[in-house]
């Protein structure tokens, strides 16, 4: 099958702009448009940029450029469908509605985004205030692989937060891998993630 | 245009259909049954016989009549489901060399993709047969749930059958997909799947093209086959002691009577009144054999099957938790399976939603029309005759797709619910000077620690450049293709050479084992 030639220079155009576009450009919405345009908008885009609106087509690389606008439209939409992600979004970007958005979008996506809500998630797992500077301790901790550091940190902050079940959950895993450790010598396979 | 068929390939039956000049015919066997009993019968000869065929044939050869084969393909052999499965059915469950199941008939070994093959290949020559030529495109359909393992094995085993995949769909998806509901609107759905042996209840939220499913329950020990088993024990307690020991040790007297109780129960959705007759089913005390003969009204069957209704609604009450929904919310019902056909299944499910159903579309064949409808629009797009138009159809992956880090924990790198295809890159670093191997363990599920979700396998990425901790970098691209199958591909950061990845630890045949098996059985030079 063909493409049309429109078509074609469509995808080709959005596709050498993805890295510049912001979620809302690129859904073509005014910058912090509400949610309930979102899924309109979304929609729209499919039935320009679906992967299956290509279906017949025999051209690899071609092939390639639509399911990386559709992958980046479909990003697009699970931040902006999402009240609190689209919230933190519209804060990062600037957003004034009816202003033009901030330029740096390269570092604002959907990934940055949930990893601070999932942070901010964990941050609730604790109420007080002194707890929570010692539980961010076993967290880092946690990520260095360092039991004991982890065991240390969240039996201070128990002390604070006697009664609180997350951090004696994490506390007995966190004993756990401490005695495993202990037994394993050097594991080849340990895999940090950046 | 050639023809593309849509199969619902179910656990106790399954249904082929296809589009001809924009309607849907749903595909007739020899006999004119529209439903194929999902039966793989194997003789000594291993000749194969599928569908009302070789269900009779269940009688004479049950270690050789392979069914609910779908309850087994891209599990473990230690999953709950196989585990169980191996107590409970006649044929031998052996382990094969991914640590999948398979099963031995007549001293031959085969693969569950095979089994499932061999009922595709079936449906492929129903419609050949059909249409008077050949058919090598489908699409196929599986339940929501499935994960990455199940969907790529129903794959395999349509291209171990000939087939080209078009697509595999969510069989709620495809049910809503034929009574074209969406379109315009934004709502949500409901699709109260009965079937045989499954029960499934599905919430979807549809806006215009986009079928996003919400939330799914279901119970996989809940069917007709459940309700014709009351329904049996009801009329077993007629009989004398004696008796009932007798139609309890002969598994054929036991097969006379469950066919009896399936009939009274089909008679019982049209008429107030059944009337059952077996012939021979026991003996006296003088040796002759006596017929069975009973009667029951519509109120009595109500009465016997309402505990089993009733437990679809607390599966329905969990499904509309989860999608933070109540019944009053949903704004079409969808009914799937020959159960629901049922009065009094009927009924209930529109005292539940407070709403009738949709209607028009026959509940056993509704996912295999929607699923000709798709494999119609896709067709039309690979030939290039309508390109671009038609439905679009824009599915969700099932699960959340994360990757193993320490401690048991799982980081979550592609949400469900994300529409497909989809896909997200991770930057991997050795932690230990000349390290020459990484381990990626990825999981499917929702929960934060491992061992709570399904672990789709190992990927191993090997021949690194040996160097300080920390100095070689890995990208690992996570895809997830329009079907809802996972691939990882990787390549290391500073040379932008392709590192090699190995999977392990995955039930799935591999491709060439595919190709292998494709060749082997030939179904390429059956029929057309």
């Amino acid at each position: 099958m063909e493409v049309d030639l429109r078509r074609r220079v469509e995808v080709e155009t959005v596709h050498s702009l993805l890295e510049d576009m912001d979620y809302y450009r690129l859904l073509r919405l005014k910058p912090g448009a509400p949610v309930m345009e979102v899924e309109r908008a979304f929609s729209d885009q499919s039935q320009t940029f679906h992967p299956d609106r290509f279906y017949g087509v025999r051209d690899p690389k071609f092939t390639r450029m639509v399911t990386a606008v559709f992958k980046k439209v479909s990003e697009a939409y699970q931040v902006l469908k999402d009240p609190e992600l689209k919230r933190m979004y519209d804060k990062k970007l600037g957003v004034v509605p009816g202003s033009d958005s901030a330029s740096d979008v390269r570092s604002v996506n959907k990934a940055a985004l949930e990893k601070e809500r999932d942070r901010s998630e964990l941050d609730d797992a604790v109420t007080d205030k002194r707890a929570r500077k010692y539980y961010e301790l076993a967290l880092i901790a946690r990520n260095n692989e360092d039991w004991n550091g982890v065991v240390m940190n969240i039996q201070f902050a128990l002390n604070y937060e006697p009664e609180n079940d997350n951090l004696k959950t994490e506390l007995k895993r966190a004993r756990g891998y401490m005695n495993e450790k202990k037994k394993k010598n050097q594991n080849p396979y340990k895999i940090k993630i950046v | 245009m050639p023809y593309a068929i849509g199969i619902d390939l179910g656990t106790s039956n399954s249904v082929v259909s296809v589009i001809r000049d924009g309607t849907a015919y749903v595909i007739p066997d020899e006999e004119g049954n529209r439903t194929h009993p999902s039966v793989v019968s194997f003789g000594h000869g291993q000749n194969a016989i599928v569908g009302n065929q070789a269900l009779r044939q269940m009688v004479f050869n049950p270690q050789g009549s392979v069914y609910s084969s779908k309850r087994l393909i891209g599990r473990g052999i230690d999953s709950e489901e196989v585990v169980r499965a191996r107590h409970s059915v006649p044929y031998e469950i052996v382990a094969g060399e991914h640590s999948d199941p398979r099963i031995r008939v007549h001293d031959r070994v085969h693969t569950l993709q095979e089994i499932g093959a061999h009922i595709l290949r079936y449906l492929k020559g129903l419609a050949e047969a059909y249409l008077d030529e050949p058919v090598q495109h489908a699409v196929i359909t599986v339940p929501a749930y499935f994960n990455d393992n199940q969907r790529q094995a129903t794959r395999d085993a349509g291209q171990i059958a000939g087939l080209e995949v078009l697509r595999i769909i969510n069989e709620p998806t495809a049910a809503a997909l034929a009574y074209g509901l969406g379109q315009a609107k934004n709502e949500f759905v409901s699709v109260y799947d009965l079937g045989g042996g499954t029960f499934d209840i599905s919430v979807l939220h549809i806006m215009g093209d986009v079928f996003e499913v919400v939330s799914t329950a279901g119970d996989t020990y809940l069917g007709g086959d459940d309700f014709d088993h009351v329904l049996m024990e009801f009329l077993l307690a007629q009989l004398n002691e004696e008796q009932q020991r007798q139609v309890r040790r002969s598994p054929s007297s036991r097969l006379k009577l469950k066919r009896a109780a399936e009939q009274a129960k089909k008679d019982l959705s049209r008429d107030e009144e059944a009337t059952i007759h077996v012939d021979a089913l026991v003996r006296d005390e003088r040796g002759f054999e006596q017929p069975f003969d009973s009667s029951l009204t519509r109120i009595q069957y109500n009465q016997i099957v309402f505990p089993l209704v009733k437990r679809t609604f607390e599966v329905c009450d969990e499904a509309l938790t989860a999608a933070k929904r109540e019944p009053g919310d949903i704004g079409a019902l969808v009914l799937v399976g020959g159960m629901t056909r049922s009065p009094i299944i009927q009924e209930a499910v529109e005292n539940y939603f407070g709403r009738v159903p949709e209607l028009g579309v026959n509940p056993d064949e509704v996912v295999s029309v929607g699923a000709a409808i798709q494999a119609d629009t896709l067709m039309s797009s690979l030939t290039g005759g309508t390109a671009g138009s038609g439905t679009l159809l824009i599915d969700v992956t099932p699960q959340s797709l994360g990757v193993g880090t320490v401690g048991g924990f799982v980081e979550r790198l592609i949400e469900r619910n994300s529409a497909i295809p989809t896909g997200t890159e991770k930057v991997f670093t050795t932690s230990v000077d000349a390290q020459t191997e990484v381990k990626i363990e990825v999981y499917q599920g929702e929960s934060r620690m491992a061992g709570d979700n399904e672990k789709l396998g190992e990927f191993i990425l090997e021949g690194l450049r040996p160097a300080p901790r920390g100095d070689v970098k890995i990208t690992v691209y996570f895809d997830i293709d329009g079907d809802g199958i996972v691939s990882v591909t990787a390549e290391e950061g500073e040379t932008g050479l392709a590192a090699s990845i190995r999977l392990e630890a995955s039930t799935g045949l591999t491709s060439e084992e595919v190709e292998d098996l494709r060749t082997e059985l030939d179904f390429d030079n059956v029929g057309f």
